[in-house]
């Protein structure tokens, strides 16, 4: 007996992608059109909600060691330690002329672990520095040195949280003059 | 007769086009656009003479008022108030008392510290916050920063945050 080949014996069949495509078109035309390809953000205090609650019960309880950082372009940047009247000064000197940020995040790091519930710092950038190399500073005193970060203990029960975040506080100090 | 068929089907004036690929390629293109599409409803537009700097912060930007420092001149909310050449500052804009207010800017943002203040105390959502989006140009100097920033907080901008680009 021949085998007669029927439309319904035919295993392939071809889907029309023509209305889909015209879907996907609208909705990528849609898209470019509304897209932000730069996004915008803010500096500001940072810190998660977990970690905020606590520095400011460790801020209301204890009296902090005062950090403030100096900002030069002949000397590089200036740690400025106030521990209740023991002061001290650690300094970042520049690396080839230019802002040493890497050492500065080391530094701060250091500074973080010996003061960990501090975080608040006071900037003092001299007049030529520009707002990208302030942003930049920012930025490296923001978190501590990649893959390390810090205790702090809730003084109401003993918690404890761990945290990269350095001093994500920052006061530009020297608004109201030197 | 066979292959006069076969020719009447070569010559016909039909065709398909393999829109397949085509497709895939759409597909992607779409899966990059939704992934890129910001979500934040606070759309802000940065002018052509502005060139914010960039930063690791991953801060989502708030809908408070705009202090603009560009090259060019001085802005709040796209209302130029004073004039930079070259992101410097004209001596005469300096108040001759206190070398780093502006009386100008000064005078914008008090009556718009005013405004917000008396909203405020007429509608319980209003809330006078003193905070202020300073976009300044990335080359602008500190000398100028410290100004602008010295003037808005006399104004009641205490709580100045930064504008950047996301790295």
């Amino acid at each position: 007996m021949r085998w007669k080949k029927t439309r319904a014996s035919d295993n392939t069949f071809d889907i029309n992608l023509a209305p889909v495509l015209d879907i996907i078109i609208s909705i990528v035309s849609l898209l470019l059109f509304s897209v932000a390809l730069i996004e915008i953000k803010m500096i500001e205090t940072s810190v998660p909600q977990v970690v905020k609650d606590m520095v400011e019960k460790i801020e209301k309880q204890e009296e902090l060691a005062q950090i403030q950082l100096k900002m030069s372009k002949k000397n590089g940047f200036t740690f400025e330690i106030d521990n209740k009247g023991n002061k001290e000064s650690v300094a970042v000197p520049l690396s080839t002329g230019k802002p040493d940020y890497v050492k500065l995040q080391e530094e701060g790091s250091k500074i973080k672990k010996r003061y960990p519930a501090v975080f608040s710092l006071s900037v003092l950038p001299e007049k030529d520095w520009s707002m990208s190399e302030i942003v930049s500073t920012l930025d490296h005193v923001r978190k501590m040195s990649p893959q390390q970060t810090v205790e702090i203990q809730d003084p109401t029960n003993g918690n404890k949280v761990s945290t990269d975040f350095m001093f994500p506080n920052v006061v530009f100090a020297n608004i109201l003059g030197e | 007769m066979g292959m006069k068929r076969h020719l009447d089907r070569r010559n016909s004036s039909s065709f398909k086009i393999q829109i397949t690929s085509l497709v895939d390629v759409f597909v992607i293109m779409l899966v990059f656009l939704l992934k890129s599409y910001s979500t934040n409803p606070i759309a802000i537009s940065v002018s052509k003479d502005l060139t914010l700097p960039e930063s690791s912060s991953t801060v989502d930007p708030k809908e408070i008022i705009n202090l603009v420092v560009a090259r060019t001149g001085i802005f709040v909310d796209s209302e130029k108030i004073l004039d930079l050449v070259d992101g410097v500052i004209n001596p005469k804009d300096v108040d001759p008392k206190d070398n780093s207010n502006l009386p100008l800017l000064f005078k914008v943002l008090d009556d718009h510290a005013g405004r917000l203040r008396k909203i405020a105390n007429v509608n319980e959502t209003v809330e006078f916050d003193g905070n202020v989006l300073l976009q300044a140009d990335r080359s602008v100097p500190y000398e100028l920063l410290q100004k602008v920033m010295y003037t808005s907080m006399m104004a009641g901008y205490a709580n100045v945050k930064l504008a950047v680009y996301a790295k």
